[in-house]
């Protein structure tokens, strides 16, 4: 039992040491519950356990440029062969926990955001830059200023939700579309 | 050493996998939304005082909301090489082109204000911000070589055969950032406005509130507070009433947060008479009765040097916070008059 008490303490003293101290505030919006109604209306859907192997984290990588997190997805399948997914899109300054919808060829149909978890971003005050998501699919591979116009500022959390795109995407093509 | 390892090994994956739970407990007659649009965060919020509003019709009261913010950036989006003001930019000097009501009802407004500020509010500085990387350049290499000199007074709006048309007096690159993305918001409170009416009839008590990244608009605004923030770091926030359904802010803070990242940009807003970028050094919020107007005011608040008497003037109150995080609020119309 001391043992135990023990580790406690130096998991509790060392998160102090190593857990980044910022002052972050988080909103929240939609309920998964809301974003499935949003996205997919009454469309019935089952829920799928998936635990991405590391061979498939890895491919995934490679293939869409980004770091898979977190191997264990958190996802539906509707009855029309569709997907809706929760998923965490994790930047440099902020958490965004994200739902999505892509069709049965893997297209986005759309895309919610449940909640933002900030350091600092949110009021990313420029103009213009268009969200133009919809209809992408794993073959558009999205990159910043070519399909996605990316502007100033807004840079850094538009990155990591057109990031978050590409390597849903691209699970899409290497393991959801076999299931 | 095996134990410790297992206990760390679960207890930092716990943290890496942060909650992913659905956790928000929301109360019913109330829905809010968050799309990445126009570049940044747009925010919609609903609420029913009675709750008695299902989810079903603030999902669709939401959703015309933000078909109005998307058309807007359809037609307004500098980016965006086939939207209406691109094809404008690309040929308004050769002939007149027809403008729809949308842009009509913008360039109107950023005409009289370039005139009441005596250019300091001038939507032609678009060739600086090419320049600086700022926005992208869509026209040929040929193009490039010949010098923009135009300014706001080169720009003609007239009526005919029912019809607005624009025509450029030279060859001008028209951006419409510093007041297209508040156009948006009452656009998106006007439609989310109508479809409450449709939905829940006249005299509908929904509480609605439109933020796109801190140009804001709300229906029922009296007694609202707001969070600005402080100019010279951002994650602190200083409150204010809200004194009008509108408020905008502008500032430098992000230009300082590039300048942390070792991505040194400069600020997005020109000086239109000497077309040299602003050294930020504080921020302004200015109330308005619309968000087009307050939005457009923010940038002669930072630009024009009797800011503080012509804001009042032109129907806007105005905040200023400087670095240390004072906070000065300006006239009211009714005191300026």
């Amino acid at each position: 039992m001391k043992r135990r008490a023990f580790a406690k303490t130096l998991s509790l003293l060392t998160a102090g040491l190593i857990l980044p101290v910022a002052r972050s505030h988080a909103k929240t919006y939609l309920s998964i519950e809301q974003a499935r109604q949003l996205l997919w209306a009454d469309t019935p859907m089952q829920a799928v356990a998936l635990t991405l192997t590391k061979e498939q984290v890895k491919s995934i990588r490679s293939s869409s440029g980004i770091r898979v997190r977190n191997p264990q997805m958190k996802l539906w399948k509707t009855d029309n062969n569709g997907w809706f997914i929760v998923d965490q899109i994790i930047g440099k300054h902020e958490n965004i926990d994200m739902a999505f919808a892509l069709d049965r060829e893997g297209k986005v149909m759309g895309l919610e955001i449940l909640t933002y978890r900030e350091t600092y971003g949110f009021q990313v005050n420029h103009p213009k830059w268009r969200a133009q998501f919809h209809g992408r699919d794993h073959s558009e591979h999205l990159k910043l200023d070519h399909q996605i116009k990316n502007i100033s500022g807004a840079t850094l959390s538009c990155r990591h939700i057109t990031d978050g795109i590409n390597r849903l995407t691209q699970t899409w093509d290497q393991v959801l579309r076999h299931l | 050493m095996q134990w410790l390892k297992n206990r760390f090994a679960g207890w930092l994956k716990g943290w890496q996998q942060a909650e992913l739970n659905d956790t928000s407990s929301r109360a019913p007659g109330q829905l809010s939304r968050c799309q990445a649009l126009l570049g940044t965060f747009v925010e919609v919020h609903l609420k029913d005082p009675e709750a008695a509003t299902d989810d079903k019709t603030l999902i669709a009261i939401s959703q015309a909301a933000y078909q109005a913010i998307e058309r807007v950036q359809t037609l307004m989006s500098f980016h965006d090489p086939r939207s209406k003001l691109s094809r404008i930019n690309a040929s308004a000097h050769i002939a007149p082109l027809p403008l729809p009501p949308e842009l009509t009802d913008v360039l109107r407004q950023a005409l009289s204000l370039s005139q009441l500020s005596d250019g300091h509010f001038d939507i032609t500085v678009a060739p600086q911000l090419i320049a600086q990387g700022l926005l992208p350049e869509h026209r040929s290499k040929a193009e490039q070589q010949r010098p923009v000199r135009g300014s706001w007074r080169d720009i003609e709006l007239t009526e005919s055969a029912g019809r607005h048309w624009i025509f450029f007096k030279r060859p001008l690159q028209l951006d419409l950032g510093g007041i297209a993305k508040g156009y948006a918001v009452d656009q998106a409170m006007a439609a989310a406005e109508t479809m409450a009416t449709k939905q829940l009839g006249a005299g509908h008590a929904l509480q609605i509130t439109v933020n796109a990244g801190g140009d804001l608009r709300s229906n029922h605004w009296q007694g609202m507070h707001v969070s600005l923030r402080h100019p010279a770091d951002p994650q602190q926030l200083l409150g204010s009433l809200m004194k009008n359904c509108a408020l905008a802010s502008s500032a430098g803070y992000f230009s300082e947060a590039s300048t942390q990242l070792k991505t040194e940009k400069p600020s997005s807003i020109i000086a239109p008479h000497t077309r040299t970028p602003l050294a930020l050094q504080q921020s302004v919020s200015v109330f308005a009765d619309n968000c087009m107007l307050a939005d457009a005011l923010t940038k002669i608040a930072l630009l024009h040097p009797q800011a503080d008497s012509l804001i009042p003037q032109l129907g806007g109150q105005l905040i200023r916070i400087d670095q240390s995080g004072q906070m000065t609020q300006g006239l009211s119309r009714a005191d300026s008059i």
